[in-house]
């Protein structure tokens, strides 16, 4: 997939693939496709958001781009070049520029470190600074999270969920980079939290200029921070659209069940909604359906859906979608 | 209408290597026959802490100090243990956030809820098998006899959840407590087991202690909701008017502080940390962070107070509205 | 990556709350107290040798030989006239310098080869283990009394022998912590800001492999002085007329019925010494077993 017009896309993937050996005793027995041919493009200064659920692939996307994972096949090109084979000094050298958020701030930090090393570690390993600069620096970041000089010296331990992933945030900013991904950023926090932390990225992201692929599976949350969305299925990209559209005109029947399973904070609107019926299981990316991935659930699936597997078409306006039947959806939305 | 359950002033405290945390401060909840009670709150709430108190559940470094819980016109906290077992998985049952770590990794699904039932009851392992099938069935899963002879590992997280389900419901209990049963789940599975859970109840006639964290999730399927706030009750009532309404600033707070679908500009989010249960919290729990708090709140805890129509506050400012 | 990140690592892990409350629960129970004072006697008797011991250790005097203990020499001396008590102190030098160097020496390769063996797996790993098995294979005394034999006697080789059998053992444990932690996220998180994998290895990795490693090594001071003394009652470790525990048990055989204390308080030295240690190590054991079903 190529950029629109003429506008430069920061970073880009092309037709990615990532299949996960399964080993038997003596030989490989299968594969799990976790990526399955999927191009994205995110340009300068956007939010875009990848919405999934369990084996979308999602994550593996997210660590693919920074090649914390190698893809099997595909590119990948970061500011116009081609990035997909570049290993060590280069590669390393290529982290301060793109840099990611964990989900679980329980986990992403070290525990036997102290803060100021966690953060600041980055500008040691990419600029070789001493103990002084590291202490300054450190300290104006800790100040723009939201947090308090002195707390670069105590351990993670000593800070709650919220409080961890501000220091999270404050490791990936700190070499200035230009890309950063957010997975889950707030899922394992509290909600009183999370709305201050996604303020925080809000705030970061125009003082800092960063791009954002945001990675998550509220999707109330992709809808009030991104400009356009992805949504992942079992590998690969059933639909996407400009935030504003998915939500209003969803195409793809999963999407639309992904809307209509999202709890709803309004009893009234809650009990009023009809949900999208499908049925069973998200199944394994081992063995993906034939033809339709999502066949096995949609409550519309067709003859044709069961055995060919729907190319993702532009339906109009650079709005993506892969469904034999988009166009019975396109008239019964408003 | 007497209550099913009822729990009164509760304090339960942890011994920890930290010092003591009280966890329950004088907790009060009540559930009616035939409804869903949403008991929401964030970390150090004490909503889950409430939920296996009242089924005993405790670790053994907590300490209950105070307080009664009255079910069946008995104080559970005084039964002897042999009439507690009676009780719990029977009358009272209890569904965890991770269905997997409730059941048994060796054992096929179906001999599990059999073996819950041939415990309380005087059945015949075939009627057993019988019953079984049937509960399987009401929980929505396709094929009971193939999921009967499954094990664990073989079923995915909404699979397993549903077993967890059966196995609660399978004695007609008459309260289940389920805690954040859906919180490990995807979007979507986590709709069908809304779903499901809404339908069983209607069905069987059990209450249930649905305890979360998402408000989203108590707008779907509570009757009435609780609102705890750092061990203690801060807002009881039926679940329209809560949203409509919110009385304590707290749980204004939180349902501004909810991303919605369309919203666009700044969250709202509530200034200041959840305090630390360690120390002595003396007047209101949320006063330092409350945007209205006046000095009476700093001193004086406020009291659980009914403002007329089962809807309950524990506020100094908002009681007399 | 500096030898001062590496020495970061080892504070960090020495000041964190981790080993602050391994050490009030230490304190807690009455045995590791014993252990603990047993050692720093064992210590303080090692440092402070030239000043408490009575007389000089090598020093002969046949009028005296084999005199039972009394005020003149507490402990008796043995059949050249050595003072015993002189001696079992200037032994503890010796035993707790071999026991310093050997466990330092095995930890360190251990550790090394054992952690990368756990990160990077594939066939790195398998030659790793498979050497270590090897090792393991035999039992401990055996090897080093080959080795040591190999070698020839002396206190360096002795230690040589010794580490050369023991560095198995820490490398299993540094491995085991190495495969648990290394999906962890926060060693993914190391690498997404660019870090190399000596880098990963010896700040991230290395500091979470301590504990089990630290337990062993307490463990491992005991067994290392009973070595030694087995080597040197063997004769084929430290050579006379050096004071080692084990040289002293041996040198008393042939006296043993009649003049028992020439052998016999060279023996309980080494009794004590490794009771201490083993006290220690089991209570740092015990108190992570605690935490690891906290």
């Amino acid at each position: 997939m190529s950029s629109q017009g003429g506008t430069v896309s920061l970073i880009s993937a092309e037709n990615l693939k990532k299949y996960f050996p399964i080993r038997g005793i003596f030989r490989i027995s299968g594969y799990l496709r976790a990526v399955d041919g999927v191009s994205i493009e995110v340009k300068r200064e956007e939010t875009v958001g990848i919405v999934g659920e369990s084996g979308s692939g999602k994550t593996t996307l997210g660590r693919l781009l920074l090649r914390l994972i190698e893809p099997t096949s595909g590119k990948i090109f970061f500011e116009g070049k081609d990035i997909t084979s570049l290993s060590g000094k280069a590669l390393r050298a290529l982290r301060k520029e793109m840099q990611i958020v964990f989900q679980d701030p329980y986990t992403s930090l070290h525990p036997r470190m102290r803060v100021k090393d966690i953060v600041g570690e980055p500008l040691k390993i990419h600029f070789g600074a001493k103990e002084e600069e590291i202490r300054e620096k450190v300290a104006d970041l800790l100040k723009k999270v939201g947090m308090r000089e002195e707390d670069m010296f105590k351990y993670p331990h000593e800070f709650s969920g919220g409080q961890r992933q501000r220091i999270v945030i404050a490791r990936a900013l700190i070499t200035k980079p230009k890309f950063v991904i957010l997975d889950e950023p707030t899922s394992n926090l509290d909600v009183s939290v999370q709305s201050k932390i996604l303020n925080l990225l809000d705030s970061l992201k125009k003082e800092e200029k960063l791009t954002y692929l945001l990675i998550t599976h509220n999707i109330a949350v992709v809808g009030r921070m991104s400009h356009r969305v992805y949504v992942m299925y079992l590998g690969k990209i059933v639909e996407h659209a400009t935030t504003e559209k998915l939500l209003e005109e969803p195409l793809h029947p999963y999407t639309r069940a992904l809307l209509s399973a999202t709890p709803i904070p309004d009893p009234k609107m809650a009990r009023a909604r009809r949900r999208v019926p499908i049925r069973g299981e998200i199944p394994s990316p081992i063995n993906p359906p034939k033809g339709c991935r999502f066949s096995t659930r949609c409550p519309y699936a067709e003859d044709k859906c069961f055995s060919e597997e729907p190319p993702l078409v532009d339906v109009g306006g650079g709005h993506l979608v892969a469904c034999h039947l988009w166009e019975k959806f396109e008239k019964e939305a408003e | 209408m007497d209550p099913l359950l009822d729990v009164i002033d509760l304090h339960v405290q942890f011994r920890t290597l930290r010092g003591i945390v009280r966890a329950l401060r004088g907790v009060f909840l009540r559930v009616y026959p035939e409804e869903v009670l949403a008991l929401v709150g964030e970390t150090g709430s004490g909503k889950t802490v409430t939920g296996l108190s009242i089924l005993r559940l405790l670790d053994p470094s907590a300490e209950i100090t105070k307080g009664e819980i009255i079910f069946q016109g008995k104080d559970l906290l005084l039964l002897p243990e042999k009439e507690m077992l009676k009780i719990r998985g029977k009358d009272i049952t209890m569904i965890f956030q991770e269905p997997k770590a409730a059941l048994n990794p060796v054992m096929r699904v179906g001999d599990q809820i059999a073996e819950a039932l041939i415990e309380h009851e005087e059945i015949t392992k075939r009627e057993a098998r019988e019953r079984v099938l049937e509960y399987l069935t009401l929980v929505g899963l396709p094929d009971p006899e193939r999921i009967y002879k499954m094990y664990p590992h073989e079923m995915s997280g909404g699979m397993a959840q549903r077993i967890v389900i059966a196995m609660a419901l399978i004695h007609n209990p008459k309260l289940v407590i389920a805690d954040e049963p859906t919180s490990s789940l995807d979007v979507t599975i986590q709709a069908q087991i809304i779903d499901l859970i809404k339908d069983l109840v209607r069905k069987t006639g059990a209450s249930s202690i649905f305890i979360t964290h998402d408000l989203g999730v108590a707008a779907e399927l509570a009757d009435r909701i609780e609102v705890m706030y750092a061990g203690k009750a801060v807002e009881v009532g039926d679940i329209w008017e809560i949203f409509e309404r919110p009385l304590h600033p707290y749980t204004e707070g939180l349902l501004k502080a909810i991303p919605k679908l369309g919203d666009k500009g700044e969250l709202f989010s509530i200034e200041g940390e959840i305090p630390s249960l360690l120390k002595q919290i003396n007047g209101c729990a949320f006063a330092p962070r409350c945007p209205y708090a006046e000095d009476k709140c700093f001193s004086e805890e406020p009291p659980l107070v009914d403002v007329g129509g089962g809807h309950l506050v524990a506020c100094h400012l908002r009681v007399g509205q | 990556m500096s030898i001062k990140d590496f020495l970061r690592g080892f504070r960090d892990f020495l000041t964190s709350e981790d080993t602050k409350f391994t050490l009030i629960l230490f304190r807690r129970n009455f045995l590791n107290i014993v252990g603990t004072a047993i050692i720093l006697l064992l210590v303080f008797t090692a440092i402070f040798a030239p000043v408490l011991s009575p007389y000089d250790p090598i020093a002969q005097n046949m009028d005296e030989r084999l005199a039972p203990p009394s005020w003149k020499h507490i402990l008796g001396t043995d059949q050249l006239g050595r003072d015993i008590l002189s001696r079992v102190i200037w032994g503890s030098r010796i035993s707790l310098l071999i026991a310093v160097v050997v466990v330092s020496i095995s930890l360190l390769i251990g550790l090394f080869l054992g952690t990368i063996s756990g990160y990077f797996g594939g066939w790195i790993d398998e030659i790793i283990m498979r050497l270590t098995d090897m090792f393991m294979a035999f039992p401990r005394l055996i090897l080093a009394l080959a080795v040591a034999a190999a070698l020839g006697p002396g206190i360096f080789n002795t230690m040589m022998a010794i580490s050369f059998v023991s560095w198995p053992l820490y490398a299993r444990l540094a491995r085991a912590t190495a495969l648990q932690i290394r999906n962890e996220t926060y060693i993914e998180a190391a690498r997404a800001i660019g870090a190399s994998t000596a880098r990963i290895i010896f700040r991230h990795l290395v500091p979470m492999t301590l504990p089990p490693i630290l337990i062993q090594a307490t463990l491992d001071m005991g067994g290392t002085i009973l070595t030694a003394a087995g080597l040197g009652f063997l004769g084929l470790g430290v050579q006379p007329p050096t004071p080692e525990w084990g040289v002293m048990v041996s040198d008393g055989r042939r006296f043993i019925t009649e003049q028992w204390w020439v052998s016999t308080f060279p023996g309980l030295a080494i009794l004590l010494a490794t009771f201490g240690f083993n006290l220690i190590g089991d209570g740092l054991r015990d108190i992570m077993d605690v935490r690891a079903k906290r």
